[in-house]
């Protein structure tokens, strides 16, 4: 092999560990390796130095000793874990069948006559005021539930049927991709539905949003359906969605961080947004609404929040205690913010 | 160290162990060729899982057919056969995705395999050669090769000119290269610079 040739071979080998061979290349390097033994010997030497420069796994994480564990198991050189127990359950698991055969049969008769699954009753979570809760449904997605809302689930979603769950108040979802089984939330106002995504869904009242951080979500508003991408934010406004682009998600996500922020918001929409979180209903003087206010809340409870827009602007914020148990209209304390 | 030695050279004695149904022989061998298989097959299929599963098999097969094991190679070679067979198998027709086969690929793959060098091996080699270097030269060659810095950005990194970069580089290469020769360590980084050249 003289030097030219080598130094073309050696070209056509790095191209095809690089994965910049084209199908040409690749088969005149097929055939230089059938040429003789030694090509083939020089190319395999290629590839075990290129792969050690170039690892696709760290060697350091794998695992050995467990994998030991495993192989002397399962050739039978090691006896598996807890003989005794493994026979019971294997005597349980065989009297079981027996005893299940007629039960399945009666549940297929059952579901054949009264044409419902006999799946268990779905899960509810629930949301107290001011607090969060974090959850992983059955089939992988990730949720955190905000405050005073409501996530229906079936337990069953994990299995070939679709991913429904019904949203009353606002969850951020991180949804397990899975193209062929949508993920649906179905909320009284839209139903939004995904493949696998993270989005922000606020459904407390007919003000309702979507905001979408990654990949793709429809939302379907009455017999409407529209495609966001992400950083847009779908609203609700007296029945009719919005779409805005290229918004700040962090503004409607940082919830789950356990914040909230506002920037340059109406006094107004920051108390509709505390009442949706906070066991407190607002009444604000007319002449207030439009103020504006930055700030950012940290978990601070309902009188520290007060006593912020009290220092930022020259309002009175009053705690207004139900006062008689004839006035049941509403059983949430009120806040008065007055001019001062 | 040296009894490892002697329990790696005397692979003969281990596989004939083997034969007579010895736990030990067949947990020596594992130990020793477990980790470096699971690299070899990861050359092919990018999954860690799937690579350990393909070995495990491997493994388990050799304990079941013990007694019927014809090794005319090496015992590495026999191995390293053995799992690009079952890693070929399971990339034409089992769970691994579509997303990994490659015509082309297969076409090589399915090449019988010689006596490979296996990751643990070049390391050694490598790892005795790095420590007798200088450890700037060293820090700056590695700067290169595995954080794949540019000369510039090294040269201001380490607060050298670029110069400095280029002898300390060229001077591990030489000294790679009349050191490793029995690795032919000498092309690989042929093929290594053609490919910093492509990008």
């Amino acid at each position: 092999m003289d030097h030219n040739e080598n130094n073309q071979t050696d070209i056509l080998i790095s191209r095809y560990l690089t994965g910049n061979a084209s199908a040409q290349e690749i088969e005149d390097l097929f055939r230089w390796i059938q040429l003789d033994g030694n090509n083939k010997k020089y190319f395999q030497r290629q590839q075990d130095i290129w792969s050690y420069l170039n690892p696709a796994i760290n060697i350091k994480d794998i695992d050995t000793g467990s994998a030991e564990k495993k192989v002397l198991r399962k050739s039978g050189i090691m006896a598996e874990r807890h003989p005794v127990f493994r026979k019971l359950l294997v005597l349980w698991s065989r009297i079981a069948a027996v005893i299940a055969l007629p039960l399945i049969a009666l549940a297929g008769y059952l579901m054949a006559v009264h044409g419902a699954s006999p799946l268990p009753d779905d899960v509810t979570i629930a949301t107290e005021f001011g607090s969060l809760s974090r959850t992983h449904l059955p089939d992988g997605t990730a949720v955190c539930l905000n405050a005073n809302s409501t996530l229906t689930y079936s337990p069953a979603m994990n299995g070939k049927g679709t991913r429904n769950v019904m949203l009353q108040g606002e969850a951020y979802f991180e949804v397990k991709a899975d193209a062929e089984h949508p993920f649906k939330v179905n909320t009284p106002y839209m139903t939004v539905t995904a493949t696998g995504t993270e989005f922000n869904v606020n459904a407390y009242d007919s003000s309702a949003s979507v905001t979408l951080i990654n990949g793709r979500v429809n939302v379907g508003v009455e017999n409407q359906s529209m495609t966001l991408n992400p950083s847009e934010h779908l609203s609700l406004a007296d029945g009719r969605a919005v779409i805005n682009g290229h918004i700040d998600t962090e503004k409607y996500c940082c919830w789950k961080d356990g914040m909230l922020i506002f920037d340059d918001e109406p006094l107004v929409n920051i108390c509709n947004r505390l009442q949706q979180m906070y066991n407190v209903e607002f009444d604000v003087a007319p002449e207030l609404a439009s103020l504006t206010f930055r700030m950012m809340l940290n978990g601070e409870n309902i009188s520290e929040i007060m006593r912020f827009l009290e220092l930022a602007a020259p309002v009175r914020c009053e705690l207004e205690e139900r006062k008689t148990a004839g006035e049941t209209a509403s059983s949430r304390p009120k806040v008065r913010i007055t001019p001062l | 160290m040296p009894m490892e030695k002697i329990k790696i050279d005397n692979e003969t004695l281990l596989l004939a162990a083997l034969k007579m149904d010895s736990h030990e022989a067949f947990v020596q061998i594992f130990r020793r060729y477990y980790p470096d298989l699971v690299f070899f097959v990861s050359r092919f299929i990018p999954d860690m899982e799937t690579c350990e599963d393909i070995v495990q098999e491997a493994f388990i097969k050799i304990w079941a057919n013990r007694k019927f094991l014809e090794i005319r190679t090496s015992l590495k070679t026999y191995l390293v056969s053995l799992v690009q067979n079952l890693a070929l198998n399971e990339i034409k027709h089992r769970k691994v995705k579509t997303l990994y086969r490659n015509m082309y690929h297969e076409m090589i793959m399915s090449l019988p395999a010689d006596e490979h060098i296996l990751y643990t091996e070049l390391n050694d080699a490598v790892e005795n050669l790095f420590s007798q270097l200088d450890p700037e030269v060293l820090e700056t060659y590695m700067l290169s090769r595995s954080h794949h810095l540019k000369y510039t950005e090294i040269a201001k990194k380490l607060n050298i000119s670029v110069r400095t970069v280029e002898a300390r580089i060229s001077k591990t290469i030489r000294f790679l290269q009349s050191n490793l020769k029995d690795y032919k360590f000498a092309i690989f980084l042929t093929v290594v610079f053609q490919h910093l050249f492509m990008k």
